[in-house]
């Protein structure tokens, strides 16, 4: 559409995004949480003069700079890069939107990061104050970065009232930065996040402490303080969690209900969340003898099922769209369906157009009336020829369907592919559910091209539908139910397109 | 005419491209386009010189750690250890002028970066290795200078590390030339790659413009620039913070920037013409003169090297008639304040570079924003503006109060004294013991004293 589209086989471009953003936000919390763990009992170890205390917190501080300030800090560029490569649109809105939220956003990065190699390197070289100050500053730093991308990915699920600022162009108004960061997500998300933080901190300290503090007596001091912590954290992750799912768009509930993969992941993390919970009381906080490495691990690894469930479930309930009601997630903007409609989809896409200038060009064929792509002409084309020498339909269909598709479908082996989804399905049926994608399923972007592009995108998927998997009687007759061979389906789906 | 209007008042024609855009007829910038570009500008400035020092300094580190003089092995040790926080700080840094880049011209950024997109993607994959292997290097080398001895030597590990970081951000800068070449070479040769790769018009993303003379011109251009900001930086090092090296480690420091400074001149200059000869645009008469003033600055700092240290010229000649080694030549001990011109005239040569690249990649990108970028249209967010600038301020402050104390902790207490505490003991086996007794000591000094602060030597 607005940009140049990338075919990422098997996955799809915004997985991609969705694979480096679980892994950010596991370290990412840590960074935060972590400060607020180290900066609080680095003053306290002060306070009580407590060498050994100060001694096992200068090991985890190492740990805690090697893990965020160098791969929190890599992943969390690389989903820059991501999102820049697998949504531009909807990253050019954001970025319009909330530049100088992410340029504050920055600073704070680099006070983390200068405060960071301070804390650690000068450790021992500091005076006491100015070494709990540092730390102070560096927890502080990292809690507004936290509730500064917090405004702009509650933005994502839920711009409020920021969707009255929609420009023609599909743009926000440039006046609506407060009002689009002040979302009704925001407050929310903020609390479970933070309270998210704390408890990663517990986790992460629970591993280092058991697997590398040998004195017993530290290590269980270590497991009980951070087990406080995410005391703390569960009570703020609950209350976050519980504001969010009411002030959720009711659109964004009933994902939850009409996605039957995202009941299961929430059922997920609904239990792992409890025994999360339940296991933080059992271990760190009653009985910090009991936490070995075993018990640290798998609590870790729980904590990465909670998280990324959460951030699963945060991503899909947008859909259709990535930023609600301002870029579906097919880089579509509202406002701009019915002129895609009408003018059509091929005309107004930048690898669209070129793709088809581009074929009609080395294949002889006349598909443009004065520049533009000529729908009538798209109409005419005559039928792919059975033998697959020439298929203009399939081939122009393929592009429509890379462009209007892809973002959330692969062709027939990867994620939601959709050959297995329209499994034997009639050329008439693709058809009508494609002219009515936002009826068929709730979470599906409406149709974005004229008629005579529909028809095109239903001889390419006929082209990659399914064969009905043989030896199921799905009861349209008494006797067995004779299977269907590739061959014959895909001779049936030619004499389809022909007629 | 307003100064500020120079960057992107030069005009050219175009032709007709399925990717270019009417400037005027898109959404409204949310700031000033000078401010945007200040800032970009700014970031870019600060994120190149952490950058150069990564980029050539790694690769040199390890190749004099290896096969250097005793001092080639001090510089590798010194450096080393500063490795891990360039590397931070240059992350960060660079995150500026991708985020205003962004805001600038997105039609133009990422239509480009997603026709190299798996090579752009692999920038990410690179620099976990390159930023680990770097800490594995740093921390695996025994924290005695002049031995220069690796731990696990047996399997020599760290050593590895060090090489495969080298190469790893050796590969990243290649990625961003092309990356940044393929940004600014116009919509033609947008089409070529695109028809090269692309299904059914989406495209693959594995485009790279290794066959384009701009590359490679502009990658020898980082190049040289990379060599002269080490060079400045060995200066800093040297004259600063190395006061407990010996003279001879200062004599040879100061030959060796003044090596990095003639490879500035000589291969900056060069690529930097072939560079210019590339160029598709017409940047009218002022705007050569810009970048003529830009290839002039490349050769200030050897100037400025020539002047303060080379006594004798004569005697540089005879070295090389001779078949001398090159650091052989007689120079004069270069002090404090003539390292900080030396200095500054590297900043200079760097600003100078920012500005032509930026006028550059304006009159560039209009290849794509027909009626130049400058004259999209303006809908500044004052009060996130301001939210932005305060806080920057704010940030400032803080960062400059903390380079405060770790200056005055790092010039009272010499690093060489405190080296032991700064060994890790999880990963130093030997150590683990002394490193112990270290802190302990430490620890008894801070509950005696009310500052709770370590007694040092120093104080």
């Amino acid at each position: 559409m607005h940009y140049l589209w990338w075919y990422v086989p098997q996955l799809t471009a915004p997985m991609l995004i969705a694979t480096i953003a679980v892994i950010h936000i596991l370290v990412s919390h840590y960074a935060v949480g972590g400060g607020i763990f180290l900066a609080s009992q680095i003053s306290r170890a002060y306070r009580e003069e407590d060498a050994e205390y100060l001694g096992y917190l200068r090991s985890h501080t190492k740990f805690f700079i090697l893990l965020t300030v160098v791969f929190g800090a890599i992943t969390g560029v690389g989903i820059w890069w991501t999102i820049g490569l697998a949504s531009p649109l909807a990253t050019e809105v954001l970025i319009k939107t909330f530049v100088f939220g992410w340029a504050t956003e920055w600073v704070f990065f680099i006070v983390e990061i200068v405060s960071a190699f301070a804390m650690y390197y000068l450790w021992g070289r500091l005076d006491a104050r100015t070494h709990t100050r540092i730390a102070w500053i560096y927890a502080i730093a990292a809690w507004i970065s936290l509730v500064l991308i917090t405004g702009i990915t509650a933005f994502m699920l839920d711009p409020g009232w920021a969707v009255s600022r929609i420009e023609s162009s599909g743009f926000l108004n440039n006046n609506a930065f407060w009002i689009a960061f002040f979302n009704p997500q925001f407050l929310p998300q903020t609390i479970a996040r933070t309270g998210g933080a704390l408890m990663v901190a517990c986790l992460y300290v629970l591993a280092h402490a058991t697997l590398t503090e040998k004195n017993s007596a530290l290590r269980e001091k270590a497991v009980f303080r951070s087990g406080r912590f995410a005391v703390i954290g569960a009570i703020l992750t609950f209350i976050g969690c519980v504001a969010s799912l009411l002030l959720m768009p009711s659109s964004a509930r009933h994902v939850f209900e009409a996605a039957a993969p995202l009941t299961v992941i929430t059922g997920v993390f609904v239990a792992m969340s409890i025994i999360l919970v339940l296991l933080v009381f059992l271990g760190p906080v009653f009985r910090p003898k009991w936490v070995t490495p075993p018990t640290a691990i798998a609590m870790a690894l729980i904590g990465v099922i909670v998280l990324s469930s959460g951030e699963f479930i945060r991503e899909a309930v947008r859909k259709p769209y990535i930023i609600y009601n301002v870029v579906f997630s097919n880089q579509v903007f509202p406002n701009e369906v019915v002129k895609l409609q009408t003018e059509g989809y091929l005309e107004n896409g930048i690898g669209t157009k070129q793709f088809v200038t581009s074929y009609a060009e080395k294949n002889g064929l006349d598909l443009l009336t004065d520049g533009r792509i000529d729908s009538a002409k798209l109409k005419a084309l005559p039928a792919d020829d059975p033998s697959g020498d020439t298929a203009p339909r399939a081939a122009i269909g393929e592009s429509i369907f890379m462009h209007h598709c892809n973002d959330c479908h692969v062709k027939n082996l990867g994620y939601s592919a959709i050959g297995p989804l329209t499994t034997g399905w009639s050329h008439d049926k693709l058809l009508e559910t494609i002219h009515t994608l936002h009826e068929t399923k709730f979470t599906m972007p409406p149709w974005c091209g004229t008629d005579a592009e529909a028809e095109l995108l239903a001889d390419y998927l006929v082209t990659i539908r399914s064969v009905a998997p043989e030896g199921m009687n799905r009861g349209e007759t008494n006797a067995n139910v004779v299977p269907v061979k590739n061959a014959e389906i895909n001779v049936n789906a030619e004499k389809e397109v022909a007629q | 005419m307003n100064p500020l209007n120079l960057l992107w008042t030069t005009r050219f024609s175009l032709a007709t491209s399925p990717f270019a855009v009417d400037a005027t007829s898109q959404p409204p910038l949310p700031a000033p386009f000078w401010f945007i570009q200040f800032f970009k500008g700014l970031g870019f400035f600060l994120h190149q010189i952490p950058m150069h020092l990564w980029f050539v300094g790694t690769l040199l580190a390890v190749a004099l750690g290896v096969y250097g003089c005793t001092h080639g092995k001090t510089f590798s040790h010194r450096f080393a250890r500063q490795l891990p926080f360039l590397i931070a700080l240059g992350i960060n840094f660079g995150i500026v002028p991708l985020l205003f880049i962004q805001v600038a011209y997105p039609k133009a950024f990422y239509n480009a970066t997603i026709l190299i997109a798996w090579p752009w993607l692999f920038v990410i994959a690179l620099l976990i290795p390159a930023y680990y292997g770097v800490y594995l290097y740093t921390t695996g080398k025994k924290q005695t200078p002049q031995a220069c001895e690796y731990l696990l030597c047996q399997w020599k590990i760290p050593l590895a590390a060090g090489w495969v970081a080298a190469g790893c951000l050796t590969l990243i800068s290649l990625i961003f030339a092309t990356g940044f070449s393929v940004l600014v070479a116009g919509s033609d040769q947008w089409h070529h790659l695109w028809e090269a790769t692309n299904v059914a018009g989406a495209v693959t993303g594995i485009s790279l413009n290794l066959f384009s003379l701009a590359f490679w011109s502009r990658w020898l251009l980082t190049v040289g620039l990379a060599l002269g900001t080490l060079g400045a930086w060995v200066t800093l090092d040297s004259c600063f913070f190395a006061d407990s090296e010996s003279d001879a480690y200062h004599d040879w420091s100061q030959r060796f920037a003044l090596l990095l400074a003639v490879g500035q001149a000589c291969i900056a200059t060069l690529a930097g013409a072939i560079y210019v000869w590339t160029w598709h645009v017409s940047l009218g008469g002022l705007g050569w003169t810009i970048m003529l003033i830009g290839l002039a600055m490349l050769w200030i700092p050897l100037s400025l090297w020539a002047k303060f240290a080379i006594t004798r010229w004569n005697t540089v000649r005879e070295n090389l008639r001779n078949g001398v080694r090159y650091l052989n030549f007689p120079m004069q001990k270069v002090g404090k304040s003539q390292a900080i011109a030396l200095i500054v005239s590297q900043l200079i040569v760097l600003l100078s570079h920012t500005i032509a690249r930026q006028l550059l990649q304006n009159a560039q990108i209009e290849n794509v924003y027909t009626g130049g970028v400058g004259s999209q249209p303006v809908d500044p967010q004052w009060s996130a503006i301001a939210l932005f600038l305060v806080s920057f301020v704010g940030g400032t402050v803080a960062i400059v109060w903390m380079l405060y104390k770790i200056l005055l902790v790092t010039l009272l207490q010499p690093v060489e004294t405190n080296a032991e505490t700064i060994v890790d003991s999880s990963t130093l086996d030997d150590d683990t013991e002394q490193s112990k007794t270290i802190e302990n000591a430490e620890m008894t000094t801070y509950t005696e004293d009310e500052n709770i602060g370590p007694k040092n030597d120093s104080n």
